[in-house]
């Protein structure tokens, strides 16, 4: 779903003529002129959505479960501190060194799931805990990333032919290739289809015999795998800040220049916004995580302040919200139609009464259910 | 010499403490109406954030007065959007709060960048709201003057009408009602639509205030944060000490106070202590807490 970034940009277009008094066009000929056209931004552009892009694929697996995990900025912290610990002191040929820091970034990130985890057995709300679990990371792990041991080193490669030298790394291509390995997943096999059923209609996912508590915790697990992949262009990358500035989350979105590093700004709420605007499809995902930078580019082009980026990219995260959610509901009445159909015909077959059990069962409290 | 001084130490840091806990208080407060009409309330924190912004931008020309009904005013105008979408547009309410979030952030910054504050609330002087002083005389002693914060005094009068409201009147036992039943209520013909849409405003505008009380009250002055990002997550935690609290607005206000003193926990090991102490006490009374039964928190996954 292109049309995510189109809305964004057509909204800051659209904000850019009522600031500044311009023609529409005009502002339309600035947007693309300042993001889109020039190789130099679009690689600038490209950089800073690659974290956004893992945050809001980490966002987006634990969203197709019905979990909402904002602690993605603590996962990231771990999982960059956890990758630059492996970076420093594995000796390894590099392919096989690349592909165990990687892995040491994914286990730093799944550990800081554990805890939330384990607290939704008791029915803890997984978005409260792993905001609290940020918290934690936040008071812990920057003392971590003082060790003397810790050090930054270049195992994450620039990439060759980028218009300027460290403008893309290989976290660019991994980063693709995780949204799409994700979306073969979630389309094609037994996990996905039982973590959408879980996801949408959680009655009937029970009736199917999917366990919940196996299922969800897989998806929170991989998403804070995910996570703290966020983390290691930042933390590794060559003439990128060393690793503190990457353990310490660093500013997603304009929105973070005036918040600083904190409990759920950061990756946290950034991951959860590229998530919702990208809605859940692979090109939407890749669209939302670029038009957030390429946002705040026009504003900066445009000699706006950081502070209007920021209200760009709020106004554009909603922009995009409503612009579904009246899709959805012009698209509604066919739909439920349908599915009202499809319910009638099983209760027929069942001779129970299942299509108000179905009805109910998605307003019912779910807390109990996650355990 | 030392007489006065033993009496004084204590009065200040209970004022100390009553000061910095207020905000948090307002939030709390804001969470649990929140949890009575069934709504999980993330937008919190971007009432708060909003409320601090437009409450400094505000009380520079028009004094602190004016500065604390602009927050309230700004933290209400978030609650009525959310009212708009979760309760008249049925948007997924955990979505709606993140996009709030942010959207609230976005405004705080722009207001912050407009602010005479400059933005940076550590170089501006703390403005304390007055004090109510007691006098106070412990035998043993000796006397000294007790000055409660005047924004304590706001969010205990403010704790103390909720309670009496929820407890004794109407609409606050239609409000329980549709915590626990909410389709009991709607047969009994509570009108839920308009009651959570209040309730969700209340509950914005109560945060708004929070919020407001940060720059204004010198609650969070000195601590050198931006001025958009003042509210630093006291409105996620805001809803675990609702959750902990459960349905006792007394136990909500006690754990305030350590927690709102404390705020933001510090690095190292006293706050890691803290946050895991944060992370169990919710795992030890999520089940005991008997939080209302409507709540649900399961986000919608095609929002």
């Amino acid at each position: 779903m292109a049309v995510a970034a189109l809305v964004a940009v057509g909204a800051a277009a659209a904000m850019l003529a009522l600031a500044r008094g311009w023609s529409p066009v005009e502002a339309a000929r600035l947007v693309a002129s300042a993001g889109l056209l020039r190789p130099g931004s679009l690689a600038a552009a490209a950089k800073a959505a690659t974290p956004l892009l893992l945050a809001g694929l980490a966002a987006t697996i634990a969203l197709r479960a019905g979990l909402v995990n904002l602690g993605i900025q603590g996962q990231a912290m771990a999982g960059a501190l956890a990758a630059t610990l492996a970076g420093a002191h594995l000796a390894a040929p590099p392919g096989l060194r690349l592909a165990l820091v990687l892995l040491a970034g994914m286990a730093g990130g799944f550990a800081w799931t554990l805890l939330p985890t384990l607290l939704a057995w008791r029915g803890v709300p997984e978005l409260l805990s792993t905001v609290l679990a940020s918290g934690l990371a936040l008071a812990v792990l920057p003392a971590g990333a003082e060790l003397p041991r810790v050090r930054s080193s270049a195992v994450v490669g620039g990439m060759p032919g980028a218009p300027a030298p460290g403008a893309l790394t290989w976290m660019l291509p991994l980063a693709l290739l995780a949204v799409l390995a994700w979306w073969l997943a979630a389309r094609f096999s037994r996990f996905g289809l039982k973590l959408r059923v879980l996801g949408m209609a959680r009655h009937e996912a029970l009736l199917a015999g999917v366990r919940p508590s196996i299922t969800l915790a897989t998806a929170l697990f991989l998403s804070g795998a995910v996570a703290g992949l966020c983390g290691l262009q930042d933390a590794l990358a060559p003439g990128g800040p060393h690793a503190a500035a990457g353990l310490a989350g660093g500013a997603p979105l304009d929105l973070d220049l005036a918040a600083g590093p904190g409990l759920t700004y950061g990756y946290g709420l950034a991951g959860v916004a590229v998530a919702l605007a990208g809605r859940g499809s692979p090109a939407g995902l890749v669209a939302a995580a670029l038009a957030f930078p390429l946002l705040g580019q026009v504003a900066a082009a445009a000699h706006m302040p950081a502070q209007a980026a920021a209200v760009l990219q709020g106004v554009a995260l909603i922009a995009v919200l409503a612009a579904t959610a009246l899709a959805r509901r012009l698209a509604a009445p066919a739909a439920a139609r349908r599915f009202v159909s499809l319910l009638e015909g099983q209760a027929q077959a069942s001779g129970a009464d299942a299509t108000s059990s179905a009805a109910t069962a998605a307003t019912e409290p779910a807390g109990a259910a996650s355990a | 010499m030392l007489e006065p001084l033993r009496a004084l130490a204590p009065a200040l840091l209970v004022a100390t403490v009553l000061r910095a806990a207020a905000p948090l208080q307002l939030a709390v407060l804001g969470a649990v109406i929140s949890q009575r009409a069934a709504v999980l309330n993330l937008a919190l924190e971007g009432a708060m954030a909003l409320g601090a912004a437009a409450g400094a931008w505000v009380a520079v020309g028009h004094g602190p007065l004016a500065g604390l009904l602009a927050g309230v005013v700004a933290g209400g105008a978030v609650g009525a959007l959310q009212a708009v979408a979760v309760i008249g547009l049925r948007v997924d309410q955990l979505a709606t709060g993140i996009a709030l979030d942010l959207l609230a952030l976005a405004a705080a910054t722009g207001l912050a960048a407009h602010s005479r504050l400059a933005g940076n609330l550590g170089l501006a002087a703390p403005r304390h709201l007055p004090a109510a002083a007691l006098a106070l005389s412990v035998p043993g002693l000796g006397h000294g003057t007790l000055r409660i914060p005047a924004m304590a005094l706001v969010a205990g009068a403010l704790d103390l009408l909720t309670w009496l409201v929820l407890r004794f009147t109407p609409v606050g036992l239609r409000l329980r009602a549709l915590a626990e039943e909410p389709e009991a209520a709607e047969r009994a013909g509570v009108a839920t639509g308009p009651l959570r849409a209040g309730a969700l405003l209340a509950a914005g505008a109560l945060a708004g205030l929070g919020g407001a009380a940060l720059p204004l009250d010198g609650a969070a002055a000195g601590s050198g944060v931006a001025l958009a990002g003042i509210a630093q997550g006291r409105g996620f935690v805001a809803l675990a000490i609702a959750l902990i609290a459960g349905r006792s607005l007394l136990a909500a206000a006690l754990l305030c106070l350590p927690l709102g003193a404390a705020w933001p926990l510090p690095a190292g090991r006293g706050g890691a202590i803290l946050w895991i102490a944060l992370l169990l006490a919710l795992a030890l009374r999520i089940r005991r807490a008997r939080m209302p039964r409507a709540l649900n928190w399961r986000a919608d996954p095609s929002a």
